[in-house]
């Protein structure tokens, strides 16, 4: 599968991933910018602010108008932490125009109307407009709220506050609630300015064709921008290992218990320098044939679910599981114990192939999906490694390699949200 | 074996085969793409609580027997099915909702080797005593983690008040007391009952030749004495119990769903579930003026929602979000149906829409499960895979207006679920 990679302004790439296969183009512009504690909550809220009106679609209503007849165009947004990066992405899915039963080019409107919504926002002197930028900050001022509604995401937030303290990668993404009241619109758009000017961008197409003039139109906007300072998307500051683990405790009136534990891993990066740690997370607690499901979960029927996640871009190990509140210990020392009997090699080349092969497979099966390939190729910053390449990197590992990324892993933090005493 | 092969001449051509023995297998090609996707299902869900087999008096089971079977068919006499999968690297899952429970796996590799351990656990039950005990433990813990979902519990507040006999008002995984029932010779009946080829579907889209994969399957079927499964009608009183309920867990909001009961006889057709769409998108779609009401007086936010949750022998029209004022988003709801009744409706919105629903039909295309979960409908419900945009073009104003006429005041619910602690979190 061709993938075309071309320089459309200083720190700024276009991608073309061409694929056949697909009905539909998805656009997705992705902005990195430095993880900062004080600007976070600003940052955040900007993309949802971006896709909710233009200057050509002053009234939210009118663009989700549009929206429908360009054949109920998919607009989204997210926020999400990519290393010390905080990763804004806005994106527009649509179908193929030789689908339109009208005068209507929906791939070609798809990617004009995402140019004008961040070139031409809705704004008037230097400020975005007081009733949009208030009814944005109340959803989401709902949206940080509602975190709590999900005890098994709630308890991983925690989890983040708790291990990375003063490090903004702790932060919840979209900041608290007194913080998103205080921006103005002034205030959003100056974040916007420097969201043009700093942020690494890279703008991926996934479809079979490249929409006339769209990279050109890009490097022609943001010439118009002084940029400077671009986000060093490598930068990466490692959470030092704890000798002693912090165990925090909160409760809450709920039936089941949340467990979630934080590990350092000691390697951070590139998959090339990650793949091992990779491995061991996927053996350890990756799919069914992983040993937190088939011992914790399975033979001891500890927790309902039990798994484990590396994060490559900052270097560190999550186990989250749902247990009962009185299994909170025994859940700890089972947990560490597998993690133990890695470091002591006691795993079969079994499991070692099974894991090779559904992450292999997993990688393989990006390729069907619009979603799946943008995803990728918006984490591949720097490598710009196909899923194909990845799986010749997961395939080269040996069991020594994990063991030895095992010996560097250390529990750092736990968190339990347990039901509240004496309902255990 | 009759095999029907559907053509559409922008979406491709998907083939349907009715075996010897009662199995309809959906197959569509994508020999462009990586991996395919397969499902192995049966018509049998968590509603499925009173049946016949040959004629015989009907019998009613505990709660939970569906969901529990899915749990139960990954062991067999020799091992672990995920075992079995981990070796060819295989994605497998399963799962059970009110009318149906499905086995599936996607790969990129190695189709042939999956297809047959999918074809052999599901029609190999082993159940004993000592693996049912262990297995209620577990799911008790399942049970006890959707107690904590809010946007469950809101749900089935909702459908307690709206069913008084309907089984669809009992959580898809039972109740602790009701698993708590369930011996292993419990399990063969349903099993030999519902896991009849001629209640159950195969459903494929991929990097497949379909007349390898038929003969594969034709290969892969285990002899099974048949059976006549007769599911009877349920006798649900036109009524509702109550027009509200609430209850209180760790939110930070209120959670509301406002259902409208629907008296249906039968499961809708495939033409009465996209009128039923399209109703929801002009009534209170993001383009509606109810939509622009409702967020402009901060009364929904993000989480708004609706749906036509329908299955055999129950329908109701769902609207589910999190407000401060549950009542009054409900009360909103109510006097914009009746106002479209009365005013009509905004023709070009609604030509809008049916472009929007054309765009999400193609759209369904670009996912092998995706094909595959629309094609477990069509086995369920009947229709097929092409049908939606052929009936979206008849779709009139007047349909939409009749629709909407079918929702009644007098046979809503609204479910709240209240913030448990007044303080913030």
């Amino acid at each position: 599968m061709p993938v075309e990679m071309i320089r459309i302004a200083p720190g700024a790439q276009g991608c073309f991933i061409k694929n056949d296969r697909f009905n539909t183009t998805l656009i997705s512009y992705n902005f990195y910018l430095p993880l900062d504690a004080e600007n976070m909550a600003a940052n955040a809220l900007l993309p949802y602010m971006l896709t909710s009106c233009s200057a050509e679609y002053r009234d939210y209503i009118d663009l989700n108008i549009k929206l429908l007849g360009l054949y109920g165009a998919d607009l989204a947004c997210s926020v999400s932490k990519c290393g010390d990066c905080l990763h804004v992405r806005l994106s527009i899915g649509v179908i193929n125009n030789e689908y339109s039963f009208d005068d209507c080019k929906p791939v070609n409107e798809a990617a004009e109307l995402m140019a004008g919504l961040i070139f031409d926002p809705a704004a008037e002197d230097g400020c975005f407009i007081d009733s949009d930028l208030s009814r944005e900050k109340r959803k989401t001022i709902e949206r940080i709220q509602g975190e709590i509604n999900d005890k098994k995401s709630y308890a991983r937030t925690r989890l983040f506050e708790e291990m990375f303290g003063s490090d903004p990668y702790g932060k919840f993404i979209y900041g608290t609630a007194e913080e998103v009241e205080a921006i103005d619109g002034k205030r959003l758009y100056t974040a916007r300015q420097q969201l043009l000017q700093s942020a690494f961008i890279r703008v991926n197409v996934v479809g079979r064709e490249l929409p006339d003039g769209i990279f050109d139109s890009i490097s022609q906007r943001l010439k118009e921008i002084s940029r400077v300072n671009i986000t060093d998307v490598t930068a990466c500051r490692m959470l030092p290992e704890k000798n002693t683990p912090t165990y925090v405790t909160q409760r809450f009136d709920v039936t089941q218990g949340k467990l979630v534990m934080g590990f350092t891993a000691g390697v951070y990066g590139s998959l090339a320098k990650t793949a091992p740690m990779a491995l061991l997370a996927d053996i350890f607690g990756g799919g069914p044939y992983s040993k937190l499901f088939t011992n914790v979960r399975e033979k001891e029927s500890l927790c309902y679910y039990c798994s484990a996640t590396y994060r490559r871009g900052k270097g560190f190990m999550t186990v989250d599981s749902g247990i009962e509140g009185a299994n909170a210990d025994k859940v700890v020392t089972a947990v560490l114990k597998e993690l133990e009997d890695i470091r002591q090699g006691n795993f079969t080349n079994d499991l070692v192939s099974a894991s090779k092969k559904a992450i292999s497979d997993a990688l393989l099966g990006y390729y069907d999906s619009p979603h799946a390939l943008n995803a990728w190729f918006s984490r591949e910053l720097n490598d710009n490694l196909s899923p194909e390449e990845a799986v010749k990197i997961i395939s080269s590992v040996t069991r020594e390699d994990i063991i030895e990324a095992a010996k560097g892993v250390r529990l750092h933090t736990v968190y339990r949200l347990l039901p509240l005493e004496g309902e255990e | 074996m009759k095999k029907t092969v559907f053509k559409d001449p922008v979406l491709g051509e998907y083939s349907l085969t009715l075996l010897a023995n009662g199995l309809s297998v959906y197959i569509m090609e994508k020999p462009s793409f990586s991996s395919s996707y397969a499902v192995f299902g049966t018509k049998y869900g968590s509603i499925d609580t009173t049946f016949g087999i040959n004629g015989g008096k009907e019998i009613t089971v505990p709660a939970g027997i569906a969901h529990f079977l899915e749990h139960k068919l990954f062991e067999s006499e020799e091992g672990d099915t995920f075992a079995r999968f981990a070796e060819t690297g295989a994605y497998c899952n399963a799962f059970t909702s009110f009318d149906r429970t499905c086995y599936l796996f996607s790969c990129t590799k190695n189709f042939e080797a999956n297809l047959d351990i999918l074809l052999d656990f599901v029609q190999s039950p082993y159940f004993t005593a000592e693996t049912v005990a262990k297995e209620q433990g577990i799911i008790g813990q399942e049970i006890k983690m959707y107690e904590d979902n809010p946007g469950w519990r809101v749900l089935f507040g909702m459908l307690d008040k709206m069913y008084s006999e309907h089984p669809v008002k009992v959580d898809i995984a039972g109740t602790v007391e009701s698993i708590a029932q369930i011996t292993d010779k419990l399990l063969y009946d349903c099993y030999n009952a519902f896991y009849d080829p001629s209640n159950m579907y195969i459903c494929i889209a991929g990097n497949v030749d379909t007349d390898k994969v038929l003969a594969q399957i034709e290969e892969g079927m285990k002899p099974k004495k048949s059976v006549i499964l007769s599911k009877p009608q349920i006798n649900e009183p036109p009524t509702v119990s109550a027009h509200y309920v609430e209850q209180s867990l760790e939110v930070a909001k209120p959670l509301f769903c406002l259902g409208y009961k629907e008296n249906l006889k039968e499961a809708p057709t495939v033409k009465e579930r996209v009128v039923a769409g399209l109703m929801l998108e002009v009534l209170c779609g993001d383009c509606s003026e109810l939509y622009r009401r409702l967020v402009d007086s901060a009364l929904i936010g993000d989480e708004f929602s609706s749906e036509y949750f329908q299955g055999r022998g129950y329908s109701v029209i769902l609207f589910e979000g999190e407000s401060d004022h549950p009542e009054k988003v409900a009360e909103e709801i109510k006097q914009e149906i009746s106002r479209l009744i009365a005013e009509g409706i905004d023709g070009r919105l609604l030509n809008a829409v049916k472009k929007s629903a054309y765009g999400d039909a193609i759209k369904r295309f670009d996912s092998t499960e995706g094909i595959v979960m629309d094609m477990i409908d069509c086995a369920v419900s009947g229709g097929n895979l092409f049908d939606t945009a052929e009936i979206l073009k008849d779709i009139t104003e007047d349909d939409i207006i009749r629709r909407l006429s079918t929702l009644k005041a007098e046979l809503s619910v609204l479910s709240v679920i209240n913030p448990k602690r007044k303080e913030k979190l």
